[in-house]
């Protein structure tokens, strides 16, 4: 060894390392540069702020640019579609298993698919920064604040959303879009959203693969009565924790296990941890939630008043106190809004980012007026949802005594202390959390502890689900496939409970870009997935086939029942569609674009959007 | 300078250029890493104001040599700096989680390494003996085995069937906290014993094999020819052999406590055992940078650490072995 290290390091390691930090280095100096060739422009310039001053997306990325670019060129003569990447989260292996099907059947349309799966972490990155191929697959993850219509819609369609992955555009959906963020009324809302899901389903958007899957839960019966099934969350979740206040002890213990993969990143409520977010808000209280049918009820607020457009009166339930005795006053109210107007830009800030000013109308009767900037229909759904009451005598000057700057998302909260159903105990780390009830709370919980255990494996949660050591397996995470809850089903002390989803799997085409812009390839692209599939094989029968293209499913207070239905699995028709809007077939079967003189290709390519609508996105280069 | 402290010398400058090496190699491998490490914690809703500061803040916007020079500087001072995503420092997340995965390794290694040694030599002094045959297959299959699988079997059988042990943990819902609370309490023995077990199902195979191989070895040395010619009883021959080849062992151990620090994180998952590996392995997969960069540093530090002992010890214990 000693003689190896006179003759210094070995050659090859060497090598090696110095090819990796030069690829490093590649990789993260220089940017190749930009705007040398032709520039993006957009069919609508209200849409530049978007596309060129969005920090480092978009247009000042260079890899979006790298991606972007080959694909607003028009094709040459005879020129194939392009391979059709879509990214697959590793764990997700559902939605892999579904892909190896389509993606065969693609291929007798003479369609290419790279399907590719990537790590968690990569998955959302490739999606953030709007580098993910060309179809963004997502399942829809429920959480109180996302029975709001405008959650999906806005976020996922709107033109002007940076979370519109498929870069659609439509100038007549996203001035539904503007409509409905600003009527309070919700009938006339109902109807404005209506509307949009009718466009963003004649349009061809986004495509609804399965509508599921299913809720199916198993839980320790023999020891819990009274459960509560909340349409879209099932029994055992965290973010929607009925049956964790109102289930009744069946024996003499009061202490109720739930099982979970993970637990908490940090106990820090504005850091956004995912978990945070809903056992936070067992801690904190929240102001309104929903009920079992998904209806908002006062929670915190005990009623709230609108007085105009955008001003509201909320009045703070009476009686309530934090965790450490002190009174739940409008002053807490009040700085919570004001804190995280000043200081918060994550989750919080999703709503709060609308809100204007707040002031105290009536601080002995717990009155504090908000106004928003703008008329805002999303009141009542999202912001008093989202929301919670943060206690001012600990927070008010917390930022200055932690030194963490003008980022709360720093703060150590050790022990939250909020007014919630459940009081913060005892929490291991990555191991296990006790929630104490609060008793004197208005909606006390039954039982007298609620504990969180961490099980990271599928056959744990399970497993100790069958020897009684948990008693819910927390549903957010984690649902049951039909053959795992029929190996469940023998159990005495076990039941099997299915509550009504509204889940959903689709895939979202990067419209702006070629080949989806042309709403012919989309038509025929639609006909190319067989969603029985998905909902009979790899769902086990578990699921629903969608029978439209909306995120607001079947059961969803917003769905509009009257869209059209979703095109269904026909690989005949949708070749006819091709060969009759132009396309042909290369000797290996790969299908060509139309030929660059085809006028009407031309013309569809540049509208993007169906006839009738107008196209406000990226435009073709050149 | 004798030569023992050349050697020393020489040794640990070796292991130093060889720890910069590793924490150059970890700190390419991050950068070479797809994806963004703001990606898992930034929510899609942020704002890009939000985003952008999010990146100043854990310097990911200054140049690579600025960040590459600030790493090793950190990294020798072992400041490994505060967790993205856990708003704790990542020696205080790394010191709990070594100490878990220490608490269920380090009785699993003093089992294996004593009943190892003692099956081994037994089985090596009694070549040929129906105790050889049955403890050389039992050893290879079980070394075979990957210990995941024979935890899965163990659990479905003792835990989820029977019920007799604990489904995982450290200790149960409610249980003793703090390393002597934990220790000194029946609770954590009993939710040690299944892991521990399965972790010396697979370990003792080792020092069993070792110690066969080695004994066999010995055997036919002549010193043992002496030691049976001057009358010994033959325990006392036992002990003279096994003493003497027990030196590969202390080569195997040292390797083997590296190794085992590392090699975990599947037992820890399927246990939900909270343990380094498998913080490792989350920190991995949630790009949290400084916490999988130190987890990675410790873990060579200790393989390192753990060959640098074995090195010196082999000349302390072997009087054959000379540094001139």
């Amino acid at each position: 060894m000693a003689r190896k290290f006179k003759n210094g390091i070995d050659r090859r390691a060497a090598l090696l390392l110095g090819a990796g930090a030069a690829a490093a280095v590649t990789k993260l100096g220089a940017a190749p540069a930009l705007g040398a060739e032709a520039p993006f422009t957009l069919a609508d310039p209200r849409y530049d702020e978007l596309y060129k001053r969005s920090g480092p997306y978009f247009t000042n990325d260079p890899e979006w640019v790298r991606w972007t670019r080959p694909r607003l060129t028009w094709p040459k003569a005879g020129e194939k579609v392009p391979e059709l990447t879509v990214y697959i989260a590793n764990i997700q292996s559902a939605w892999l298993d579904a892909w190896r099907k389509w993606a065969a059947d693609g291929a007798k349309l003479g369609l290419k698919y790279n399907v590719q799966q990537v790590s968690q972490a990569r998955w959302l990155d490739l999606i953030i920064s709007h580098k993910h191929g060309d179809i963004e697959v997502h399942s829809a993850i429920l959480r109180p604040e996302r029975v709001d219509p405008a959650e999906w819609l806005v976020s996922r369609a709107n033109g002007f959303d940076r979370r519109n992955y498929g870069e659609w555009a439509n100038a007549q959906y996203d001035a539904l879009m503007d409509a409905q963020a600003r009527e309070s009324d919700p009938a006339k809302r109902l109807k404005l959203v209506q509307d949009a899901q009718a466009v963003l389903a004649d349009d061809l958007y986004i495509a609804q693969y399965g509508w599921g899957p299913s809720i199916i839960e198993a839980y320790n019966s023999a020891a819990w009565d009274g459960v509560v099934q909340t349409r879209g969350f099932g029994v055992g979740s965290l973010n929607a924790f009925h049956t964790f206040i109102r289930a009744r002890p069946k024996t003499a213990r009061k202490k109720m296990v739930v099982g979970n993969f993970t637990l908490l990143e940090n106990t820090n409520i504005v850091a956004n941890g995912n978990n945070m977010r809903s056992i936070g808000c067992m801690v904190y209280d929240r102001l309104a939630y929903i009920d079992a049918n998904l209806k908002t009820i006062p929670w915190a607020a005990e009623s709230w008043t609108q007085v105009d457009a955008r001003t509201w009166d909320i009045k703070l339930r009476p009686g309530m106190s934090f965790h450490d005795g002190k009174p739940v006053t409008v002053e807490d109210l009040k700085f919570t809004f004001d804190y995280m107007m000043k200081w918060e830009r994550g989750n919080f800030w999703t709503t709060n980012q609308f809100l204007e000013s707040t002031a105290i109308r009536d601080a002995r009767g717990g009155i504090l007026r908000v106004v928003f900037k703008q008329p805002y229909a999303q009141f009542e759904s999202y912001f008093l949802q989202l929301n919670v009451i943060l206690p001012k005598h600990i927070w008010q000057n917390i930022m200055a005594e932690q030194g963490v700057g003008d980022d709360p998302r720093r703060l150590r909260i050790d022990r939250p202390i909020g007014s919630g159903p459940f009081k913060f105990g005892r929490y291991r780390k990555d191991a296990e959390l006790q929630l104490i009830a609060d008793k004197n709370h208005f909606s006390k919980p039954s039982i007298d502890e609620l504990w969180v255990v961490v099980t990271p494996t599928i056959d744990g949660l399970l497993g100790r689900l069958q020897s009684g050591e948990i008693d819910f397996i927390e549903s957010s995470e984690m649902r049951l496939t039909p053959s795992q809850a029929k190996q469940l089903e023998g159990l005495k002390h076990i039941s099997i409970v299915r509550t009504p989803d509204l889940n959903w799997l689709h895939g979202v085409p990067r419209i702006s870009n070629m080949p989806w812009r042309d709403y012919e390839f989309r038509r025929a692209w639609h006909h190319s997935f067989d969603r029985e599939f998905l909902s009979k094989v790899v769902w086990e029968g578990a699921g629903r086939p969608p029978k439209s293209n909306t995120f607001l499913v079947e059961g969803n207070p917003w769905n509009n029942p009257n869209l059209p239905p979703v095109p269904p699995f026909d690989l005949t028709r949708a070749r006819d569609i091709l060969k009759a809007a132009g396309y042909s077939w290369a000797a290996d079967g790969r299908l060509v674009y139309p030929p660059p003189t085809d006028a009407n290709f031309r013309r569809r390519v540049e509208q993007v959007t169906k006839t009738g609508y107008k196209w406000a996105g990226l435009k073709m280069l050149g | 300078m004798t030569g023992f402290a050349r050697y020393f010398v020489r040794r640990l400058a070796l292991m130093v250029f060889v720890v910069w090496a590793i924490l150059t190699i970890i700190f390419v491998l991050f950068q070479l890493l797809p994806g963004d490490p703001t990606a898992i914690f930034i929510d899609a809703n942020f704002s890009v104001e939000m985003i952008e500061r999010q990146r100043e803040l854990w310097g990911l916007n200054d140049p690579i040599g600025v960040q590459y020079l600030r790493y090793l500087k950190n990294m020798a001072l072992f400041d490994f700096g505060d967790s993205f995503f856990q708003n704790e420092p990542v020696a205080a997340i790394l010191f709990e989680r070594t100490i878990n995965t220490a608490l269920m390794v380090v009785p699993a290694l003093i089992i294996s390494v004593v009943l190892g040694t003692i099956i081994g030599a037994v089985a090596g002094w009694r070549r040929g003996s129906r105790f050889e045959k049955v403890t050389v297959t039992t050893a290879l299959l079980l070394h075979s085995a990957p210990s995941f699988f024979v935890g899965i079997i163990a659990l479905m059988v003792f835990s989820y069937e029977l019920g007799w042990l604990p489904a995982g943990g450290m200790v149960s819902l409610g249980g003793p906290e703090g390393f002597w609370e934990t220790i000194s309490s029946a609770d954590y023995w009993q939710h040690l014993l299944l892991p521990c077990l399965v972790l010396v199902s697979r370990e003792i195979t080792g020092p069993i094999l070792l110690l066969r191989g080695s004994m066999l070895d010995v055997k036919g040395s002549d010193f043992i020819d002496i030691l049976r010619a001057k009358g010994l009883p033959e325990r006392s021959i036992v002990a003279h052999a096994a003493r003497n080849a027990l030196l590969p062992l202390v080569t195997y151990i040292a390797v083997m406590t590296g190794l085992l620090f590392q090699g975990q994180v599947l037992l820890e998952i399927i246990f939900a055992w909270p343990g380094l590996g498998r913080e490792m392995v989350t920190a991995l997969g949630d790009l949290d940078y400084p916490v999988a960069q130190a987890a990675l540093y410790l873990m060579a530090l200790v393989i390192l650490a753990m060959n640098f002992i074995a090195d010196l010890t082999y000349g302390v214990i072997d009087p054959r072995v000379t540094y001139d």
